[in-house]
């Protein structure tokens, strides 16, 4: 058996010698939803279902349209009527370790630029894959897949967009209504405010702030409107590795189409 | 940990820590150009445009707040933000946060004031 922050995986072994892998999504708790720790998560059942369903079309479509060493999943169930009352996927079981805990030694010059090139390499064919618009892939029935609104950390559905400033318009839009929402403090600052002891809703106002800053100065790009895939998480720890080689890239949940900025 | 690229926008790199970053980049450069590409990716990587897009895909982070001073350093200023320089930003942000309710409220008011 194996965890990660949301989720929990056990190997199924079949009599003849097949693996499989039952990857349940822990269902938040109370107690969660009311934390830090699920503010960068999902936090409606609704969208997590949601986003099981992405994943599994994502990584039918990378499989399909890529070269990108992924698990072919054999079934799933995106809702929590189920034996397990959670999300789950059913798949492959890839023969290698999450690159952290394999005998590749990044001290190694060598085997460092072998192993970056390969990653390089994934990443350069997911940038190939591009999109009309900005979200989750949701049915790739059709030709292009159709793309369906990202869920932010709050539930709320995000885009989608066909131009990619408007993407980012609401990003922005969104943080600043949040973080406005949440700081109370008043225009004059106590003399002595300063960022150590700022507290976290000035912080994040603060932050909101330089944000639109950031926006402003974006507005005066001209900003290609074409998205590709991006995998939110591709670190070490969710790249599978076989002797020097990569079998296969993990955990494609919040995969979704975002500008490329090119 | 190179926290600009941890779950940002698009990068290309994002498994690179800040101080493999250089060497990634040179790496998806020449994929890029053996795919006979134009290298469009890694020549725009430390774009204005490019910069700015990851700084505001960084809002997605529950940790966001973290990027504040790398954010400063590049809009505003070589070198390290001073504590004068968060002062006088923090009031730029609270001026701003009343200006924007302030803006609401006449929205609203005129929207009253119209229907009645």
């Amino acid at each position: 058996m194996s965890t990660g922050s949301f989720c929990v995986s056990f190997p199924i072994i079949f009599e003849d010698g097949v693996f499989w892998l039952l990857r349940i999504r822990c269902p938040p708790q109370e107690s969660d939803l009311k934390s830090e720790v699920w503010e960068h998560s999902l936090r409606t059942f609704a969208a997590v279902s949601s986003m099981i369903d992405s994943s599994v079309t994502t990584i039918k479509y990378v499989q399909t349209h890529s070269q990108i060493p992924v698990p072919t999943v054999h079934f799933y169930d995106s809702g929590y009527d189920n034996v397990f009352l959670a999300p789950y996927i059913v798949m492959d079981y890839i023969d290698g370790l999450p690159a952290p805990w394999s005998d590749i030694d990044l001290e190694n010059e060598k085997q460092s630029t072998n192993f970056y090139s390969q990653l390089c390499g994934i990443s350069l064919a997911m940038s190939k894959l591009r999109f009309r618009q900005s979200g989750y892939i949701q049915s790739i029935s059709s030709d292009p897949p159709i793309i369906g609104a990202l869920h932010e950390w709050d539930g709320k559905q995000h885009g989608s967009f066909q131009r990619a400033i408007d993407y980012y318009r609401q990003l922005v839009d969104n943080y600043w209504k949040h973080a406005c929402g949440g700081c109370t403090t008043k225009a004059t600052l106590p003399n002595d405010w300063n960022w150590t002891v700022a507290l976290s809703e000035e912080k994040d106002l603060f932050t909101a702030y330089l944000h639109r800053s950031c926006l402003a100065k974006l507005e005066k790009h001209e900003i290609n409107n074409e998205f590709c895939l991006r995998h939110i998480d591709l670190k070490f720890r969710n790249v599978l590795v076989k002797g020097e080689e990569i079998v296969g890239v993990l955990d494609w949940d919040e995969c979704s189409c975002v500008p490329v900025w090119v | 940990m190179n926290v600009l690229a941890f779950r940002s926008g698009y990068d290309p790199v994002p498994f690179a820590d800040r101080e493999e970053r250089d060497k990634c980049i040179k790496i998806f450069s020449q994929l890029e150009s053996d795919g006979g590409g134009d290298m469009t990716i890694s020549r725009n990587y430390y774009s204005e445009a490019a910069t700015l897009a990851r700084f505001l895909e960084t809002s997605l982070l529950p940790y966001r707040v973290w990027f504040a001073s790398e954010i400063i350093e590049y809009l505003f200023q070589p070198g390290r933000p001073s504590e004068d320089d968060y002062r006088s930003l923090m009031e730029y942000a609270l001026e701003e946060k009343l200006n924007v309710i302030d803006s609401i409220f006449l929205r609203k008011e005129a929207t009253v004031s119209a229907s009645s």
